[in-house]
């Protein structure tokens, strides 16, 4: 027992022997390694922690610009956008068209902007009257920033007073003498454009048919049960919801198609603002449009129009009032002669 | 002591050179990519998103063989060349499906 416990003594004690030697066959760092190895180790986590630092602050811009385009861009819901706006203004600005080729997005963070100018036919030219600036945050708009360049522009608090095309049962809001006086007293040689109000609801064909020729009928204003009153149930004044008369050339415009008659197009158009509402609202005049009702009035009563634009030579305008379907008139832009 | 048990045991764990430099490369197509985006540059300068990427990738690639180096630069440079190329490509595709115009 005494044998094994010395020679487990003698063991450790070689152990340590052998680890002590161990110990000192070691080469240690000298003084100013050890110095050098500490700040290398020092510059080592610097630089890691600079740079990795820097590669997460240089991320986030990519990062967000990223997820806004791939927010905008899957389901298409930028375009399906874009498109309600456009559309928004073929069926609530009384002849107003745009170019949707030439319309600009711009994709900020969790933003876009959309600009593009507008249109008004006047005699036989399209004149530019104006832009529209449109800020969205994700998908809701902000209002329209517009600059229009019209002589006589509608007004954009629209009210029962400012209205320019009035059903057969409602007070017209202007003096109709005035305006007629006006298209007299202007040049021969100019076209106008004028907002008719009409004695009876008609069809829009009817209207076409009865009009003298040398003349072109731009808009319909189509009457949607909410006329009479002039404004919505929560008592906000709506303006006219109508659509372009003839068939558009212009490339991209809904108008633009022999598969669909204008009518056909308008009544789509009414089915996508109805699911698109806010933004519809937003662009448009009238802080109200209402599209559920007008929508289900539309359907089953049949489209007739109360009122119309109508553009051509100022001296062919004036016979309008003789037509006994016109109750009143109200003029619009005036330009210089065009009608060739 | 510990130092010197250090030197017994194994080398100093430094990054590979061609890590380093997939990283550098990666945080200047980054800074790049930064000011274009910012600047609001209509037309992406196609060096820092295209080209220094796929060289960051490819020098990223060669700083992860390596034993007793380490690995951290170049993973790190490899990630960020992945993801500028892979924001290349979503951008591209992103933009040509938000009113696309022929």
């Amino acid at each position: 027992m005494s044998d094994e416990k010395k020679q487990i003594e003698e063991d450790y004690q070689n152990y340590l022997k052998e680890s002590l030697n161990d110990v000192r066959g070691l080469h240690p760092y000298s003084k100013e390694d050890q110095t050098e190895i500490v700040n290398q180790g020092k510059n080592m986590a610097r630089r890691t922690n600079i740079m990795i630092s820097l590669a997460i602050l240089l991320l986030i811009v990519p990062i967000m610009t990223l997820a806004t385009y791939m927010y905008y861009a899957i389901g298409g819901r930028a375009d399906q956008l874009i498109d309600v706006v456009t559309k928004t203004i073929y069926v609530t600005e009384p002849n107003m068209s745009l170019e949707e080729m030439d319309l600009e997005d711009e994709i900020s963070f969790f933003s876009m902007n959309i600009k593009f100018d507008v249109f008004k036919r006047i005699g036989k030219e399209d004149y530019k009257v104006g832009n529209y600036d449109i800020d969205f945050l994700l998908n809701h708009p902000s209002f329209p920033k517009k600059n229009l360049l019209l002589d006589r522009p509608l007004s954009e608090n629209p009210s029962k007073e400012t209205e320019v095309m009035v059903h057969p049962t409602v007070r017209i809001p202007y003096t109709e003498t005035d305006e007629w006086d006006k298209l007299k007293k202007l040049p021969d040689g100019t076209v106008a454009e004028v907002y008719v109000s009409l004695n009876k609801l008609m069809k829009p064909e009817d209207l076409k048919d009865s009009l003298p020729k040398n003349m072109e009928l731009r808009w319909f204003a189509v009457n949607t049960g909410m006329e009479i009153k002039q404004e919505d149930a929560g008592g906000v004044p709506i303006t006219p919801l109508g659509y372009p008369a003839q068939y558009d050339p212009t490339t991209w415009s809904p108008f633009k198609t022999n598969s669909e008659s204008n009518e056909e197009v308008f009544l789509d158009i009414l089915k996508l603002l109805k699911k698109n509402e806010t933004v519809a609202e937003k662009v448009a005049r009238a802080k109200s449009l209402s599209i559920k009702s007008r929508l289900a009035y539309i359907e089953q009563h049949g489209i007739k129009v109360y009122g119309a634009v109508i553009t051509g030579p100022t001296e062919e305008l004036r016979k309008l009032q003789d037509m006994k379907k016109i109750r009143a008139m109200k003029v619009g832009e005036v330009k210089l002669w065009n009608w060739e | 002591m510990e130092l010197g048990i250090k030197k017994k045991v194994g080398g100093r764990r430094l990054p590979t050179i061609s890590g380093f430099l997939s990283f550098l490369i990666a945080l200047i197509s980054l800074a790049g990519l930064n000011v274009a985006l910012l600047l609001k540059n209509s037309v992406f300068p196609g060096v820092f998103i295209i080209q220094l990427p796929i060289l960051g990738f490819l020098l990223g690639v060669i700083g992860l063989f390596t034993r007793r180096r380490s690995r951290l630069f170049a993973i790190w440079g490899l990630s960020l060349c992945i993801f500028l190329l892979i924001f290349t490509f979503l951008m591209v595709i992103s933009s040509l499906s938000i009113n696309y115009k022929p």
